[in-house]
């Protein structure tokens, strides 16, 4: 197999000019997406690019298992999508506590 | 009476300018204005339980066995994940955790398409597959443990 880190750079260096010529105006934030992928895949893809490599997965496989990362970077995109949407929500229920006790306590006194 | 009324004037405005800032409209539910991201102990234990029989059933491929002895026990799965899927739709506010169920059930019908289209799939394939899959339920059950710090 050639050199890994060979084959790595030209996987990067292509979906950089994906990046560019398909994401046009987003192309700098999708290509650090893309790079940010690649780089914490680096270790998985260097592992099946050899079992590939050696014939012991077949392109089928390892293509579910390129996917398999791609789905594992979603799922931590999720969750990370999932803490802000909590940190809103205590925002908001906090906020609407205050409303309550502040408002509440206004009223009363002007009876 | 007329301090009263200033204070109702001043009540009133003070929240409509909140439901402003918060984004909150008029035809929104009372329930609605509470956060419901909750964590859900049933919903954990369904991640763990469904992680482990998916592990289990994936695990099946490594001998070279073929998909059709356990195609029942894929249908079987396939159904309880889709459960899974509807009772964390049922929970509102919800979306993060819904979408990942998704891509859970994709990756693991693709899966199960590859072993069923094939017969049998590559014993260095299914140990990576499971640790992929296994790290996939690892981050929903996190997700929904996340959630105890507003529950």
């Amino acid at each position: 197999m050639a050199n890994f880190n060979q084959v790595f750079d030209d996987i990067k260096d292509q979906v950089g000019g994906l990046a560019e010529k398909d994401l046009k105006d987003f192309s700098s934030q999708g290509k650090e997406d893309a790079e940010a992928f690649l780089n914490q895949s680096r270790g998985k893809l260097e592992k099946w690019m050899q079992l590939l490599a050696e014939k012991k997965i077949d392109e089928d496989e390892f293509r579910w298992l390129v996917e398999s990362q791609k789905a594992a970077a979603q799922m931590e995109a999720l969750r990370k999508a999932n803490a802000g949407t909590m940190q809103i929500e205590k925002f908001r229920d906090s906020v609407v506590e205050i409303v309550v006790k502040v408002a509440v306590t206004a009223a009363i006194a002007a009876i | 009476m007329k301090r009263f009324r200033k204070h109702s004037a001043w009540l009133a405005l003070s929240l409509a300018s909140f439901s402003m800032i918060l984004g909150f409209s008029s035809c929104e539910t009372a329930g609605n204005l509470l956060s419901s991201t909750r964590f859900s102990q049933a919903a954990y234990d369904t991640d763990k339980g469904l992680k482990d029989e998916s592990l289990a059933l994936i695990g099946k491929a490594k001998g070279r066995t073929s998909y059709s002895s356990v195609a029942a026990d894929v249908e079987a799965l396939m159904q309880k994940i889709d459960s899974a899927i509807s009772a964390e739709k049922a929970r509102t506010k919800n979306d993060p955790t819904v979408a990942q169920w998704q891509t859970i059930k994709s990756q693991l019908s693709h899966f199960f398409d590859l072993w069923k289209t094939k017969g049998t799939l590559s014993p260095a394939f299914v140990d990576e597959g499971k640790n992929q899959v296994s790290g996939l339920f690892d981050t929903l059950i996190r997700t929904e443990e996340d959630k105890r710090a507003t529950g």
